[in-house]
């Protein structure tokens, strides 16, 4: 970008690749995931799956896994946005704090601007 | 290109001259600078709002890269860490994502409007670097004496024994010592909605009347519980007032300025006395147990402090302190690490590489911008060490290099006369080297 101009122009064209990786502990674990409420996976997840998406640069990011499993079944979860691990680096902030799903509850992780977010969580100093 | 050029600090920070001209960033060397703008005669917010500062954010608007950041251009090509760079992550904007970080910035709509209205802004500053005066209890060798009224008064005598080598120093008059304006200063903060950040600078802060008054006033009118403070000082001072004023600011940030842990501190931050420094230093580091006081070391080596600077490293390790970005002294010039004969930046480059094995330091695998978080410590120290390696091993030496030679002896016989010691009781290592040009 030469100039200020060009951001403006650039800006809304702008996007986000979110890689969320779903490693199955056990066999055949059904999964449903959402991200911004759009179903990106609903199957049974035998072997490990990672589903990409884009998100607009300034959109938040809605995660949500539910699964059905049988003792012993979980997911193990990891998340990459713009090539910075969230998950399992930073999963205090999900809901609930693990990257190990082991139960038939929702697991989300919610990130509002994903910039700001990340400058924030990782203590990158004030801003106003 | 927008991407090597833009900052963002035309939109939140200003300084303010030892004379109390307003300056627009604290990178810009003020000598040469030259300000209408007076605290005597503008307001904080008005100097943010005015035309100089519109005109600086239209060019960072365009692209451009006004005379005023030459010194922040300068540092990124050595590889350091810049002024800009931390400007920028004020605004969470960083480098290797500039696009999209630029255009996530919360301060966004700040540069948009300004884009819109011809470099204006609504903004009111937010971070501030406030030069009180140069009332300093100390004449470093290296300080240009505008930064020190001590060293302003033996820049005269020095004029008179090498008029060449030492420029006049005309005194300088410090806005702080009138009340007047402190108060004005004060009441202006107060108004503004927005202060996060206070640098002070002296001279010696820690000496000066000023310093205590208006931190005193920032704590009592309710301003100093959500203000980060920062100021440097030089460690020979101690004033119990500053216990007060760090358990009151939201946090202190305190820049240690000091060249060695050895002696040889007391002959270039003369007329320092280690012992005493040393005592200071540990008091601060007993109050950062239990306050928000951030220590860092403030260091600019030279062509002497270079030689024990493994010490000084060895000590930031063991008691946890960082640095800023690796500081080259240039000027003046016959102090110059370049300067060093072979043999002896051998020596020096060996004692950091014993340091690196003794430590175990590992190069950091990302650039810290920000070296006051506290978790990234350990990181910022090898960092530092690494800086002083890298550049020990690759720096060339100076074309003007003999004339610079003869003129450090010139410049020593000169200070020494005057403060009476001599370099070698302090380096005896370096005789072989001075004598050969003369000393």
């Amino acid at each position: 970008m030469k100039n200020f101009y060009e951001a403006t122009v650039t800006r809304p064209k702008l996007v986000l690749d979110v890689n969320l990786i779903l490693k199955p502990i056990g066999v055949n674990v059904p999964c449903l995931v959402l991200i911004n409420k759009e179903i990106v996976c609903n199957e049974i997840v035998s072997n490990i799956k990672t589903i990409a998406v884009q998100v607009g640069l300034l959109d938040p990011i809605d995660i949500s896994i539910l699964i059905k499993r049988q003792h012993p079944q979980a997911i193990e979860v990891m998340l990459v946005i713009d090539g910075y691990e969230i998950i399992p680096k930073y999963l205090n902030h999900a809901t609930p704090q693990t990257s190990y799903i082991d139960t038939n509850n929702e697991w989300t992780l919610t990130i509002p601007n994903f910039y700001q977010w990340h400058h924030i969580i990782t203590g990158q100093g004030w801003i106003e | 290109m927008l991407q090597d050029n833009f900052c963002s600090s035309p939109w939140f920070h200003i300084r303010l001259s030892p004379e109390g001209d307003y300056l627009p960033c604290r990178w810009t060397s003020i000598e040469t600078s030259s300000s209408i703008h007076n605290v005597s005669n503008t307001t904080l917010s008005g100097y943010l709002k005015s035309n100089i500062m519109s005109d600086i954010r239209q060019d960072m608007i365009a692209g451009k890269s006004p005379d005023i950041c030459k010194k922040c251009q300068y540092e990124q090509k050595q590889g350091k860490v810049s002024g800009r760079q931390r400007q920028l992550l004020k605004s969470i904007i960083v480098e290797s994502e500039f696009n999209k970080t630029l255009c996530a910035s919360p301060h966004w709509d700040d540069f948009e409007y300004s884009h819109i209205h011809n470099g204006q802004t609504k903004n009111t500053p937010c971070d501030l670097q406030i030069d009180l005066g140069n009332t300093c209890n100390s004449a470093c060798i290296m300080c240009p004496p505008r930064y020190s009224s001590k060293g302003t008064e033996e820049h005269k005598k020095l004029h008179q024994i090498q008029p060449i080598i030492f420029a006049d120093a005309p005194r300088i008059k410090n806005w702080s010592d009138n009340k007047t304006l402190v108060d004005k200063f004060v009441n202006e903060l107060v108004d503004l909605p927005s202060i996060k950040y206070i640098h002070f600078l002296g001279g010696e802060t820690l000496y000066m009347k000023s310093f205590y008054n208006i931190c005193d006033q920032m704590i009592n009118k309710g301003l100093a519980k959500d203000t980060i403070m920062g100021t440097t000082t030089n460690c020979t001072v101690y004033d119990d007032r500053i216990e007060h004023i760090i358990e009151n600011f939201n946090t202190v940030h305190l820049g240690l300025s000091i060249e060695s842990v050895t002696d040889l501190n007391d002959y270039i931050r003369w007329p320092s006395k280690i012992n005493k420094v040393l005592d200071y230093v540990n008091k601060f580091l007993e109050l950062r147990k239990h306050h928000n006081l951030f220590i860092n070391l403030r260091i600019t080596p030279s062509i002497f402090s270079i030689y024990h600077l493994d010490q000084l490293l060895e000590f930031m390790i063991k008691n946890r302190i960082t640095a800023e970005s690796c500081d080259i002294l240039t000027d003046p010039s016959h102090l110059r690490i370049e300067l060093l004969p072979t043999d002896i930046r051998k020596a020096v480059i060996g004692k950091l590489n014993k340091l690196v094995d003794r430590y175990n330091l590992q190069r950091s695998k990302n650039i810290i911008i920000n070296r006051r978080v506290p978790e990234t410590v350990d990181s910022v120290i090898g960092e530092v060490v690494f800086e002083y390696v890298d550049f020990l091993n690759n720096y060339k030496e100076p074309d003007d290099i003999e004339k610079s030679r003869e003129d450090l002896i010139k410049f020593l016989h000169a200070y020494e006369s005057i403060h009476n010691n001599k370099i070698l009781d302090y380096l005896p290592e370096y005789e072989e080297f001075l004598r050969s040009y003369g000393y």
